[in-house]
């Protein structure tokens, strides 16, 4: 059949057309559909809940850059909201240039909301060495001496009593590729017994799961839908449940196209 | 609908809508963003790398004294040697080091974390009942499928015997099982492209037209 | 000696490096431990050698694009603001570095950056979606059982994904869950025991000097 041998080599303009509209049609309006939530993601909300506001400091890993933010930057953003929401102090850490930019973000939302740098949350920067500087931050957690505002971390209350990642009551790796949760996991949990959970991208779910199931990953947080989960736990809507109707509509469109193409491809083997 | 005023907004939406352009087809403009796009890149890692030498290294060395520092300067400025013609050998050395750091941080805890652990998890109950002693028959089938997925699949990848009679069976299975895994990693590439794709459009929705 | 020098120095650097989380007690004449080695000397040293490393792409770039630039190549100008975009860059970020605590600095690189570099970056890997859209519908044929199989794992993950795929079948989700944590993580798991393995065969044949691509050719 000849309309089979078209509908296979149809323009890719108007495959890129119909997949632009069918995302921006529920961004602006959107559907509203209802989103349970996965045990990978609950799990780092529960442990998060059971941490103590008076003692306990967050350490988090700003592993990813602006190609990635879309489907990670909304878990930093929801995992910071609920810390910041249970009074739980934080520090900041990146093995990835561009993780400071990232987390910069973040911090200056925080301080426009009233919340001090210094005393609820630092930044301690990035640190070249990949793998390398991920063990020994993990070693010696004291190994940067100054923040990202030039502040030697002696004069930095939020540091007073950490030597090493495991002095961190808990420690969430942020990340889209390598240095990330992989090399957290040779470096600090396994060697040192640090507890630890992921915000990973999309992407890397299936190959994470097997350290989930191990339990060398406490929770996770699966990319965008991920922050999707949290921010409905935590009560504080974000950039993810807004963005989740139009992931379905996407992902319909994506199973559409290879329902079609297939049997556009099946009909014209037939003939 | 709120149009931006702010210039950044405008230099920022131009910028997607440049590197949008070539989905239509390629031309100049996409062109022009794609090189800045990589020398902007490049421009940050080199700062914040210096950012790095100056914290790590030149301020322990002139404020503490702490002279072995010196040496991991040589050994990176070593490593430009590669762009003088007839010194190419001399950058050998501190990749020497970088490689020789990198196998030996990696050899115990890569077998530790990625082997025997997870080979740990595996050895998990095969038969599984509940705290009151009924026997749980999904648990079960899971357990059988994670303990026995895992040996089929290590048998597709074992090269140095042939695979004959059961063992091509057991291998076959395997490569069943992977495509089931491999099925998923592309569901899950899928969703992850999606999701880049609708950041930038949410971008240009909020931040530049004020749409939503 | 071009080539066994650096051999020795990954051998040395490696065995210290393995040799510290696993020791204890000081090496006779140095009078320290190998940890100790590692974390005084050798980790901080990677710290500024990998710092160094991060420039020699950019370098290169450098050189490709001058060379360009210079020559007047065709298409000359867009090496030309490659050349200037990544010089730009690097200034306002040293400067940054520099002065962490001027506010003025801090804002305008966080202008510059987040109006940039950022969706620059995002937008070249978003148009990858369109990419994927693309060779779905052209593409990914189910041409044999197992390209099937395949399909139909992505398709079900796809839709389990999504909170619209719990409208379409109330199974969709728990579906999607279950490959995940189930067949997928015994792949997965035997994928990465078996890279684990490889990469454990790989590192012993570079420390002891059998592997030596790394030093490139003559």
């Amino acid at each position: 059949m000849n309309w089979a041998n078209k509908l296979q080599s149809i323009d890719r303009r108007i495959i890129y057309t119909i997949l632009l509209i069918g995302l921006t049609i529920p961004l602006i309006w959107p559907i509203g559909i209802p989103l349970a939530v996965n045990d990978t993601t609950r799990a780092v909300y529960k442990i998060i809940e059971d941490l103590d506001p008076a003692t306990d400091v967050v350490l988090l890993s700003f592993d990813y850059s602006p190609a990635s933010a879309p489907d990670i930057h909304p878990s930093a953003v929801a995992i910071v909201e609920h810390l910041t929401k249970r009074g739980i102090k934080w520090v900041g850490v990146s093995f990835w240039p561009e993780g400071p930019q990232m987390s910069e973000g973040i911090m200056r939302n925080l301080e426009t909301r009233g919340l001090k740098y210094g005393v609820d949350f630092i930044d301690l920067g990035f640190m070249a060495g990949a793998e390398n500087a991920i063990a020994e931050f993990a070693q010696n957690s004291r190994v940067i001496t100054t923040d990202v505002r030039g502040t030697h971390i002696d004069n930095l209350p939020l540091m007073n009593n950490i030597t090493t990642m495991k002095d961190f009551a808990f420690v969430i790796g942020i990340s889209a590729g390598d240095p990330g949760y992989n090399a957290f996991i040779r470096q600090a949990v396994d060697p040192m017994g640090v507890k630890f959970a992921a915000a990973i991208v999309t992407v890397s779910v299936p190959a994470a799961m097997p350290f989930y199931a191990s339990g060398q990953l406490r929770g996770m947080l699966q990319g965008l839908r991920g922050a999707a989960e949290y921010e409905s736990l935590t009560g504080v809507a974000g950039r993810g449940a807004a963005m989740m109707d139009a992931q379905s509509i996407g992902h319909l469109i994506i199973v559409a196209f290879i329902a079609v193409g297939n049997f556009a491809y099946f009909l014209s083997k037939k003939k | 609908m709120n149009i931006s005023t702010s210039i950044w907004t405008w230099v920022m939406a131009a910028c997607i809508l440049a590197i949008f352009s070539f989905i239509y087809k390629e031309n100049p403009i996409y062109r022009f963003a794609e090189h800045v796009f990589v020398g902007s890149t490049a421009g940050h890692a080199i700062g914040m790398a210096v950012g790095n030498i100056h914290r790590f290294g030149w301020v322990p060395l002139t404020t503490k004294n702490e002279w072995h520092f010196i040496i991991p300067a040589i050994l990176g400025l070593m490593l430009y040697a590669r762009f003088i013609k007839g010194y190419t050998w001399v950058s050998r050395w501190p990749i020497a080091y970088l490689v020789g750091n990198g196998v030996g941080l990696s050899l115990f805890t890569s077998l530790n974390s990625q082997a025997i652990l997870q080979a740990r998890a595996t050895m998990i109950d095969l038969i599984v009942h509940d705290k009151a002693g009924k026997f749980l028959l999904n648990r079960t089938f899971d357990n059988f499928l994670l303990v026995f997925g895992v040996l089929i699949v290590l048998t597709y990848f074992i090269f140095s015997i042939p695979q004959n009679g059961p063992m091509r069976k057991v291998s076959q299975a395997g490569r069943w099982l992977m495509m089931l895994t491999f099925g998923v990693s592309f569901g899950n590439v899928v969703a992850g492209r999606i999701s880049l794709l609708l950041g930038q459009i949410s971008i240009l929705l909020t931040r530049w037209l004020g749409v939503i | 000696m071009r080539r066994e020098i650096p051999l020795l120095i990954t051998f040395l650097v490696g065995i210290i490096f393995l040799f510290g989380p696993i020791t204890t007690g000081n090496i006779p004449v140095l009078e320290m431990s190998f940890r100790q080695i590692v974390s005084t000397y050798l980790s901080p040293w990677t710290t500024i050698i990998t710092a160094f490393a991060i420039g020699l792409a950019s370098i290169n770039l450098l050189r490709l694009h001058g060379s360009y630039v210079a020559r007047k190549r065709s298409g000359w100008i867009n090496s030309a603001a490659l050349v200037i975009s990544m010089l730009f860059f690097t200034v306002a970020r040293i400067i940054r570095e520099l002065r962490p605590t001027d506010p003025e600095v801090v804002a305008f690189y966080g202008r510059i950056f987040d109006n940039i570099a950022a969706p620059l970056s995002g937008a070249m890997f978003a148009i990858l979606a369109f990419y994927i859209a693309s060779a779905s519908y052209r593409a990914f044929r189910a041409r044999s059982l197992e390209a099937s199989v395949l399909l139909v794992a992505a398709i079900i993950v796809m839709l389990g994904a999504a909170p619209v795929g719990a409208l379409i079948w109330d199974y969709f989700p728990s579906l999607q869950r279950w490959l995940l944590a189930v067949p997928n993580t015994a792949g997965q798991r035997a994928i990465i025991i078996g890279a684990a393995i490889g990469g454990f065969a790989t590192s012993l044949r570079i420390l002891f000097g059998l592997e030596r691509g790394y030093l490139g050719g003559d």
